[in-house]
């Protein structure tokens, strides 16, 4: 550990100088409004930011839940020393994300104003609501990790008396929020609550590491605004180019968010245990790399299928920027990947492994910058391109949360998992 | 405006020629658009195409100072086809007067010309007088010196080859706009002509109108609801001071300012007053002699005596034309010491105002009293002069506008419409009212001290309720001006067997006496003010319902002159028994059955109330008919076609290159008047107006919003000219001419297009004058390019045609 | 509902609209150099301190040329795609017709810019407190039954303000009464599912910078297929991952007690 510390110093440092470059822009734009970091405008309102470090960001926190879902929900319980990383990168994600989004926010002190005025028309509503909820549930999550590094066993025992009612409350109030109808809230507190009761009457089995009900709302809460990030874009039918604009983007925003997240939990642990020496047994990292073929297919065939269906194949073939775009996204991030998957020599080495998830997680922000930005045509509008600052505030958000991730790593009881569960 | 705006939605053709009155008189549009949407059509004949262009049906190009040479062309098109309103011409027309034999015409040139004196001996061109002294006429309209068979001699060389070979206009669209236009010779069909700029702003511009008056005589369409020649008065209140004496040449009411010539009243009188033995004549300007006694009244009080010819001497007497022109090339000979600038521009707003900027220099003093600091207000710090060389000591009063203070604007259209004051004056603004009461006050007290003639200033009327002295806190009551302005009577006196007591208001214009037993500043506005209360004002009224002829006169809206008549020369809207011509749109028309079957007029006020045919219908003229040959113009009782004095093209008229009877500046007063030449300056360069400036604009380019719309001074040209020159729009281009250069922006457009004069291409620009350096927004102005040379009649300059070259900034001239 | 309509073959392009808009709503002034755009044309385009903006478009027509006028502002759609956007309901169409603003509940998030299929709201960019600005059919004026500042000041009647239904047998009127001079088209009557800003044309639309490839569908509805499903997705995984995860956890410990028993 300690070798590992000092081999990592000089990227330290600067990772540390980004996230201060970062954060003096920050300042800078708080001070002088957006226009003055940014190069959007009135007709590309959203640009790097949102497709970066909002879109591709929550896409690739998406490990959380799926490790977890997986975990606790399908019984993969083999993968448990990779669910508290892939929850503390999601909380991680989560709270820069909201972070970023702060500073692409023109009013981001209203932010709370969501919490009171409600739109449930608005797929960002949605969005803004699962975020609050899911960042919250992954909160709850990532307690135990505190709890059992300082040792806190009785507010332990709390969280878990108070978790389940938790939940119950966020769902029932969301679906409020999102259906304006009684009906529906009582509905669905009331399936939690049979789960509830079912194992508080020992009918079902118990999970020792989480309550199901908080896993629960974590999935459904991911899925919904996973998807709903893709609804954003169907409000913007003129702008978005044919080759990404579908009906059923809301599908295909899940759909790669859950195919994504087995390569950036591969990605993720392959790259702590370069930075920070953890070691993660092969076969796990291996058994995840087992199910990409399938999602990666899954999801190549739903992309083709959803261009043909809407006639849009010829968009493909034109000679334009976006058509450009949209092959490289296809080919980087689902066909190459695909084949380093299925060829054994690449499956079956870390580095292999490494480059796939790499071509998969590029590919990811690739599509959400290609739906976000380069994707996006507005007529007789100078077209956007980001700013340096843009780019940099990026940099120093994500060189943040580097930072605070190899904090956590190093400090807080990540890793040495095992003796959790035996305890 | 013989009529007035709401009545354009009247019309069944409406002429815009010589004005672009979408831009510059834009509510005019809400009235066109409603008689447009009803079919009417709209023509505009412009060198450019403007946004009244885009409003119109037709639109026809014609190369700027050209106008007579195209409606002159419509007139013979009319007569050629028998297209004129035969009993309208006949019977209220000078068509069949016969004229002198010593009237003639050649080359160009009117009998009676000297080329010594560029003026003619106007008697050439008279009527023949019959025995009884009455004009001699021919109502067949065969003689072959009656007015008719002239005009149709002199306007039959305007052929349609001709004209278009002279003004540019593509022979198809011409053609439309004859055919259109000249259809409103039957009697229920009416067209309007609108102009203004345009048409005056050249060496020729009275005789521009004169066309349209001609024209419109001939197609029976003055008179008539939605006909009419109507001149588009700029300031807002341009027309009511205009009627006040804005002019040099006229006192209040249009009266004529007194000549070194006029020694007494009664010569003044006698060289003034028209007379008739026509016993049909109304002839209405008979009355003069009670309107310069009754305004004498009201200007010298209980001075004003018959003894003393009514103080007619303390009037000044003037030797000469002092218009803009004349005045500032005195100011630049050194002959005049001070000037005080009320409400005005110069130093933007004058022709060749390089010269007319360094005569302000040679001032002693000057006073300037306005809204803002303008261009003429700091001449001595603008761009390129050091201000320790000007020795003019200037003052700037800061004078409330329009809607810090109450009193009257008259519009176009005659209304006379009283305002309110809706703010409260800005700092330490004052009216001009204020501002002229403590100046009269102050130059009263200074001649009270002695003078050598100081009578004509102490003796001045002079009270309007504020007290003897210079009071900052009290207004002059506008009320009492108001007042004076109406007229009221001197003494206790019995009209018609009416009483009147000192002091009454006089009821209208018909009562003012010649014995000094009334008072009234401005006879056209006797009527106005007809009662001592405030509810008397009939310019404050807000009447909203329409007269029952539903033509839009809405007689109890406002007031307007002559005493609320809407459209004048309305008699000449019915035929010679009552009946009108346009039955769906009468203004007034002949009732037997009123007056207890005495008969009466109902419909609008009447041009005098008598019965149809007992008076001849255009009563302000003394042979009671409308002249479309006129004898007292400078330069010659038809309108001819000249070429401006700076044109690119000889004139194909005649061998007479321009108006012969324009005084020529640049030969008597060479000195800054410099004219180009076609090698060098080939380019035709005029300038206009846009909706978003004001004028010289101290107004509008102080205003960050309208500085927003147009922030810059721009020249537009044609793409053929932009590419033969190497300019693209928005490039910078320097404009020259003989006397000044300016720079501007380019608009490249295809508005603008060449013409092609006498087989040649001739190339025409515009620039907005609006620009100077004072102000928000800034740019060179346009008057550096003009000249000072002005109509035959009116001096107005000729801002509307002159020679020019330009070229990209920074490239080779 | 309330509703305007303009019409291209009135308007002459004398911009007291523009000015009016400024003057009630308090805007300030833009710097300008020369001209942004065609003809007269100031400034380049809507922004936070322009609302409306008229264009010039000089238009050869076959051997006919024209100089045509259109307005820009807000089209206070029936179903307004910014207000369906807007997370906290910051815009808000009335039902009297305007869309309005409410800058003490925005976020400052853009989505109604993304969302709005004519461009219209506009940021600002270069404060620190930014808003959200556009053309709010001047809302205290209608309240007190006054017509928009741009349509009182309008000269000749080419802004009419009325009850949406009534401006379009208007405006069919005028197209029956003079069919050659219009195209037959009411702009704004069905796309988008209809404004509450209508426009007539001597030109087609496409001329005058006017998206004609709009469908007569409202946006929201786009968007109401991914919103719908909401609670039927939350109640489907509410039951599903209960149930999956009862059945493996069951057959977890079912194994596990299995195990158990064949060790002991
Ligand atoms: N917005 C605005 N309105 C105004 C004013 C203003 O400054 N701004 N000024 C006011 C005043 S004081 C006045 S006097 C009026 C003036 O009103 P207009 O006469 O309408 O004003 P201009 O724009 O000077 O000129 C009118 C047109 O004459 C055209 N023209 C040039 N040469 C010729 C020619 O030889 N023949 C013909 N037929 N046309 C020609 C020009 O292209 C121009 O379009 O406007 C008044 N209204
Ligand atoms: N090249 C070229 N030159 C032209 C013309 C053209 O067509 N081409 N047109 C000519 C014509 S038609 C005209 S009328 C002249 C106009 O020329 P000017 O009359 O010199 O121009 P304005 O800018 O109207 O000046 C009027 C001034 O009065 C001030 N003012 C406004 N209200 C009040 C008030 O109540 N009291 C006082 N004391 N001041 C007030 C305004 O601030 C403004 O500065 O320009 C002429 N010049
Ligand atoms: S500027 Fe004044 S007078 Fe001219 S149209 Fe506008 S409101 Fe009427
Ligand atoms: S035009 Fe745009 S901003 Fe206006 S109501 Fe419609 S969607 Fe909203
Ligand atoms: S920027 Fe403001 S008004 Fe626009 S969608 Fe976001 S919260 Fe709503
Ligand atoms: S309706 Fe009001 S806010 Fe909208 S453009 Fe007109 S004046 Fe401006
Ligand atoms: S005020 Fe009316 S006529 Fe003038 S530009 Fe605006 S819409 Fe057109
Ligand atoms: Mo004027």
């Amino acid at each position: 550990m300690t070798q590992a510390k000092s081999k990592a110093s000089f990227g330290l440092i600067v990772l540390r100088l980004l996230a201060l470059l970062g954060i003096v822009l920050i300042v800078y734009r708080f001070a002088n409004g957006l226009g003055s970091v940014t190069n959007l405008s009135d007709g590309y309102p959203w640009g790097f930011w949102i497709g970066f470090d909002i879109l591709a960001g929550i896409a690739l926190a998406a490990g959380g839940f799926v490790m977890a879902g997986t975990i606790h929900i399908f019984g993969g319980s083999k993968y448990h020393p990779l669910v508290r990383p892939a929850i503390l990168t999601a909380f991680l994600g989560y709270l820069l994300f909201i972070f970023g989004l702060c500073v692409d926010l023109g009013r981001p002190w209203n932010l709370w104003i969501a919490i009171i005025s409600w739109n449930h028309a608005s797929p960002m509503f949605e969005v803004a609501w699962c975020v609050m909820l899911y960042t919250s549930v992954l909160a709850l999550e990532f307690l135990p990790v505190i709890f059992e590094r300082y040792k806190l066993t009785g507010l332990h025992a709390i969280w878990k008396a108070l978790v389940p009612w938790i939940i119950i409350g966020m769902l029932s109030l969301f679906t409020l929020a999102m259906t304006y109808s009684v009906v529906w809230m009582l509905i669905i507190g009331g399936i939690l609550l049979f789960w509830e009761i079912m194992m508080k009457a020992g009918l079902m089995p118990r999970d020792k590491q989480m309550p199901i009900l908080l896993i629960m709302a974590g999935i459904m809460f991911s899925f919904m605004h996973q998807s709903s990030l893709g609804s954003l874009f169907l409000l913007a039918p003129t702008k978005l180019s044919a080759l990404w604009y579908s009906p059923i983007l809301p599908l295909l925003f899940l759909l790669s968010a859950i195919t994504v997240a087995p390569a950036m939990v591969i990605f993720e642990s392959l790259a702590s245990e370069k930075a920070l020496g953890h070691k993660t047994e092969f076969s796990l990292l291996a058994g995840l790399a087992k199910a990409m073929p399938y999602l990666l297919s899954f999801y190549l065939l739903l992309r083709v299928a959803d261009l043909v269906g809407r006639y849009s194949v010829a968009d493909a073939f034109t000679l334009s920027g976006a058509a450009v775009s949209w092959w490289l996204e296809i080919s980087i991030g689902i066909v190459i990947p695909l084949l380093l998957y299925l060829t054994p020599e690449s499956r079956d080495s870390r580095r292999g492994l490494m480059w796939s998830s790499v071509f998969v997680i590029v590919g990811l922000i690739w599509h959400r910058l290609n739906v976000s930005v380069i994707g996006i045509k507005v007529q007789a509008w100078e077209t956007y391109y980001p700013f340096w600052a843009e780019i940099f505030i990026s940099v120093g958000i994500v060189s943040i949360g580097i930072c605070a991730y190899r904090w956590a790593m190093l400090n807080l009881p990540i890793c040495e998992h095992n003796s959790a569960e035996s305890s | 405006m013989t009529n007035h705006w709401n009545d354009l939605m009247n019309t069944d053709v409406a002429m815009v020629m010589g004005s672009n009155v979408v831009e510059n008189h834009p509510i005019a549009a809400k009235w066109l658009r409603r008689t447009k949407e009803k079919g009417a059509l709209i023509i505009n004949c412009d060198p450019r195409y403007t946004r009244t262009s885009s409003f119109a049906d037709i639109y026809c190009k014609l190369r700027s100072g050209t106008d007579i040479a195209f409606v002159g062309g419509m007139i013979n098109y009319a007569l050629e086809n028998g297209f004129y309103q035969k009993d309208y011409v006949v019977n209220y027309t000078n068509a069949s007067f016969i004229i002198s034999e010593k009237f003639g015409f050649n080359d160009g040139l009117f009998t009676g010309y000297d080329e010594a004196t560029r003026s003619y001996d106007k008697s050439n061109w008279m009527y023949e007088f019959g025995p009884d002294g009455i004009p001699r006429q021919d109502k067949t309209l065969q003689h072959p010196r009656c007015v008719f068979q002239l005009m149709k001699q002199h306007f039959s060389r305007y052929t349609v080859d001709k004209v278009c070979d002279i003004t540019g206009a593509p022979k198809e669209t011409y053609l439309q706009v004859c055919k259109h236009y000249t259809s409103t010779w039957a009697p229920d069909r009416v067209a309007t002509w609108m102009y203004a700029m345009g048409t005056t702003q050249h060496t020729h511009g009275t005789q521009n109108i004169r066309t349209y008056a001609i024209l419109q005589l001939l197609l029976g369409n003055i008179g008539l609801a939605g006909g009419g020649v109507n001149a588009l008065r700029g300031e807002s209140n341009v027309q009511g001071s205009t009627d006040m004496a804005l002019l040099f040449h006229i006192l209040p009411g249009y009266l004529a300012s007194p000549e070194k010539k006029n020694q007494s009243l009664a010569e003044y009188l006698e060289a003034n007053t028209p007379k008739t033995k026509d016993p049909k004549s109304a002839n209405w300007w008979g009355n003069y002699p009670k309107y310069i006694t009754s305004l004498l009244k009201a200007w010298y009080g209980d001075h004003a005596t018959a003894e003393n010819d009514f103080a007619f001497n303390y009037l000044p007497k003037r030797s000469g034309n002092y218009s803009h022109i004349s005045l500032f090339e005195a100011m630049y000979a050194g002959q005049i010491k001070g000037a005080i600038l009320f409400g005005q521009n110069p130093a933007v707003g004058g022709p060749n105002s390089k010269k007319e900027r360094a005569a302000l220099e040679k001032l002693e003093w000057m006073v300037a009293v306005d809204l803002w600091e303008t261009d003429t207000s700091v001449f001595w710090k603008r761009p390129g002069v050091n201000p320790a060389d000007i020795q003019t000591e200037v003052f700037l009063l800061p004078a409330c506008s329009s809607v810090e203070k109450e009193g009257s604007v008259s519009n176009s259209g005659r209304w006379a419409q009283w305002r309110y004051m809706a703010v409260e004056p800005q700092g330490e603004s004052k009216s001009d009212l204020w501002i002229l009461d403590a100046l009269c006050k102050s130059v009263k007290a200074e001649y009270e001290k002695g003078g050598v003639f100081p009578q004509p200033i102490t003796e001045l009327a002079w009270d309007y309720g504020n007290g003897p002295g210079i009071d900052p806190h009290h207004e002059p009551d506008v009320h009492l001006v108001a007042r004076e302005v109406n007229g009221y009577f001197t003494k206790d006196t019995e009209i018609n067997g009416k009483p009147y007591r000192k002091g009454d208001q006089v009821p209208s214009f018909a009562f003012l006496q010649v014995d000094g037993s009334t008072c009234s500043g401005n006879w056209l506005y006797c009527n106005s003010y007809t009662g001592p209360n405030k509810e008397d004002n009939k310019m404050a009224r807000r009447g909203k319902e329409d007269a029952p002829n539903k033509i839009g006169l809405y007689p109890n809206w406002s007031w307007c002159w002559p005493v609320n008549r809407r459209i004048i020369y309305n008699r000449a809207s019915v035929d010679p028994q009552g009946r009108p011509w346009s039955p769906s749109r009468w203004v007034i028309r002949w009732n037997p059955a009123l007056a207890d079957g005495k008969g009466g007029w109902e419909g609008d006020v009447p041009d005098g109330g008598w019965p149809p045919g007992e008076k001849h219908p255009f009563i302000m003229k003394p042979d009671g008919h409308a002249w479309l040959m006129a004898a007292n113009l400078a330069d010659g009782p038809f309108p001819e076609h000249y070429e401006p004095l700076e044109s690119p093209v000889s004139n194909g008229m005649s061998g007479t290159q321009m108006n012969p009877a324009v005084k020529l500046w640049h030969v008597s007063n060479p000195e800054g008047n410099p004219v180009g030449d076609v090698e060098k300056y080939p380019i035709i360069g005029t300038t206009y107006r846009v909706s978003e400036h004001w004028q010289a604009g101290a107004m509008t380019r102080n205003l960050p919003w309208l500085c927003e719309l147009v922030p810059d001074v721009f020249v537009e040209m044609s793409n053929d000219l932009a590419r033969i020159r190497g300019v693209k729009n928005g490039d910078r281009v320097v404009v020259t001419t003989a006397r000044g250069e300016m720079e501007a922006y380019a608009l490249v457009t295809h508005r603008f297009e060449p013409f092609t004069v006498h087989g040649k291409t001739v190339h025409e620009i515009g620039i907005i004058w609006h620009f100077g350096y004072a102000g928000l927004a800034t740019g060179d102005s346009a008057n550096m390019l003009t000249t000072h040379v002005g109509d035959a009649n009116t001096m107005i300059p000729e801002f509307k045609a002159f020679l020019c070259d330009v070229h990209l900034k920074g490239a080779a001239a | 509902m309330k509703a305007m309509l303009i019409d291209a073959t009135r308007c002459i392009g004398c911009r007291a609209c523009q000015v009016a808009c400024k003057e009630w709503n308090e805007l300030p002034a833009e710097k300008t150099e020369f001209f942004a755009g065609k003809g007269y044309q100031n400034p380049r385009d809507l922004s936070s301190k322009t609302w409306t903006l008229i264009t010039y478009n000089e238009i050869q027509i076959e051997d006919r040329f024209d100089w045509v006028f259109g307005k820009k502002q807000c089209f206070h759609c029936n179903e307004p795609a910014c207000a369906t956007a807007c997370p906290v309901h910051a815009l808000e169409k009335t039902p009297e017709g305007p869309v309005i603003y409410h800058a003490d509940l925005c976020l400052g998030c853009r989505y109604c810019q993304l969302a709005c299929p004519f461009l219209v709201p506009r940021f600002e960019w270069d404060k620190a407190i930014p808003e959200i600005r556009k053309c709010n059919m001047c809302p205290s004026r209608v309240a007190a039954g006054e017509e928009p500042a741009c349509a009182k000041v309008c000269t000749t009647d080419a802004i009419v303000f009325g009850e949406r239904d009534d401006l379009i047998m208007d405006a069919e009127d005028r197209i029956r009464r003079d069919p050659r001079n219009y195209v037959h088209h009411i702009y704004g009557k069905d796309e988008v599912g209809g404004t509450c800003v209508m426009h007539l044309s001597n030109v087609p639309f496409e001329e005058l910078g006017f998206d004609t490839s709009l469908a007569a569908k409202a946006l929201n509805k786009k968007s109401e297929v991914a919103m719908k499903p909401v609670p039927f997705v939350l109640a489907g995984l509410g039951l599903t991952l209960g149930a999956v995860s009862w059945i493996v956890n069951r057959r977890i410990e079912n194994q596990q007690n299995q195990k158990v028993e064949d060790a002991s």
